[in-house]
């Protein structure tokens, strides 16, 4: 029996993504469709920030509210592998967000309703 | 010392120390409604059938269960550690020599099913190790997955991903 890697329970492949770092994760969705597919749908899953979808030079990402220390370091981890300098700063208490990135601009929106927001990172120079 | 008779799928026996089956949660499952705890069961005339595992993967998971006998369990699904879990040297080289091949695989979807949570985590996180510096393209090919991309979709997704290289 031959076991191909798309072929392992989802629980074994969703503990594979939950230890592979988020520039892993980007380069798994390479692999093959069934990858793709899966690890797009296994973000969904994982109560971290949610890397929803990436477009060159935009960043969408769905958070909980309030924000999790967890979801600003993966944030953090975007904009590091991203080569530009970024701050970012979190109320985690009150799920206020003050996010300061150089080269970035950042929009909230409200209106995902189960008390989540999407954040638009946008890149405004180049 | 109470030895316990697993049976593969291709019906290998193997009798296994009592103690060292309360790693697996399914085995552990079965050992409590077949009660082959109870001082008037004789546990040693009750195989365990395990019809999901191979002979060549039940030794191993075997053998990895002796070595790892009485240690704690860790959960792998907890979100603050993920990071800190470290595949111990005995680990490493246990995966691997089956690593990239169906072995490995074969192991960890053993490990799902039996669900033995260190073997699952541990081996979960050698194969996380492997994706480490490697692209796409490469990750498919160590691993054997087909490419179900046309070359149009390769290079719209290499696009979108451009920003984090």
């Amino acid at each position: 029996m031959t076991i191909n890697i798309i072929r392992l329970p989802k629980n074994a492949f969703l503990n594979i993504l939950k230890f592979s770092d988020i520039q892993s994760q980007l380069r798994l969705r390479q692999v093959s469709k069934s990858v793709q597919e899966f690890v797009d749908f296994s973000v969904l899953q994982l109560k971290k920030s949610i890397v929803k979808s990436f477009v060159c030079e935009e960043i969408f990402i769905a958070i909980k509210s309030p924000v999790q220390n967890a979801e600003i370091e993966a944030i953090q981890q975007i904009l590091h592998s991203n080569h530009k300098k970024w701050r970012i700063e979190a109320d985690t208490e009150t799920g206020a967000m003050d996010i300061k990135v150089g080269m970035y601009a950042v929009k909230t929106k409200e209106d995902l309703g189960r008390n989540k927001r999407m954040i638009t990172i946008k890149k405004i120079q180049h | 010392m109470v030895l316990i008779t697993l049976v593969s799928s291709d019906e290998q026996n193997f009798p296994v120390e009592r103690e060292l089956l309360k790693q697996s949660g399914t085995i552990e499952t079965l050992i409590v409604n077949m009660n082959l705890d109870d001082e008037d069961t004789d546990a040693a005339a009750m195989p365990i059938p395990l019809p999901n595992v191979k002979g060549d993967v039940l030794e191993k998971v075997i053998q990895w269960m002796e070595h790892h006998k009485g240690d704690p369990v860790k959960e792998g699904d907890n979100e603050d550690n993920n990071a800190e879990i470290v595949v111990p040297q005995w680990d490493d080289d246990f995966f691997k020599p089956a690593m990239y091949g169906s072995k490995h695989l074969e192991l960890t979807v053993a490990a799902s099913y039996l669900d033995i949570k260190n073997l699952l985590t541990l081996s979960c996180k050698a194969i996380s190790n492997t994706f480490k510096g490697k692209t796409g393209p490469q990750i498919r090919e160590e691993w054997g997955v087909p490419n179900e991309f046309t070359p149009e979709e390769e290079e719209a997704i290499r696009k979108e991903n451009e920003w984090s290289e």
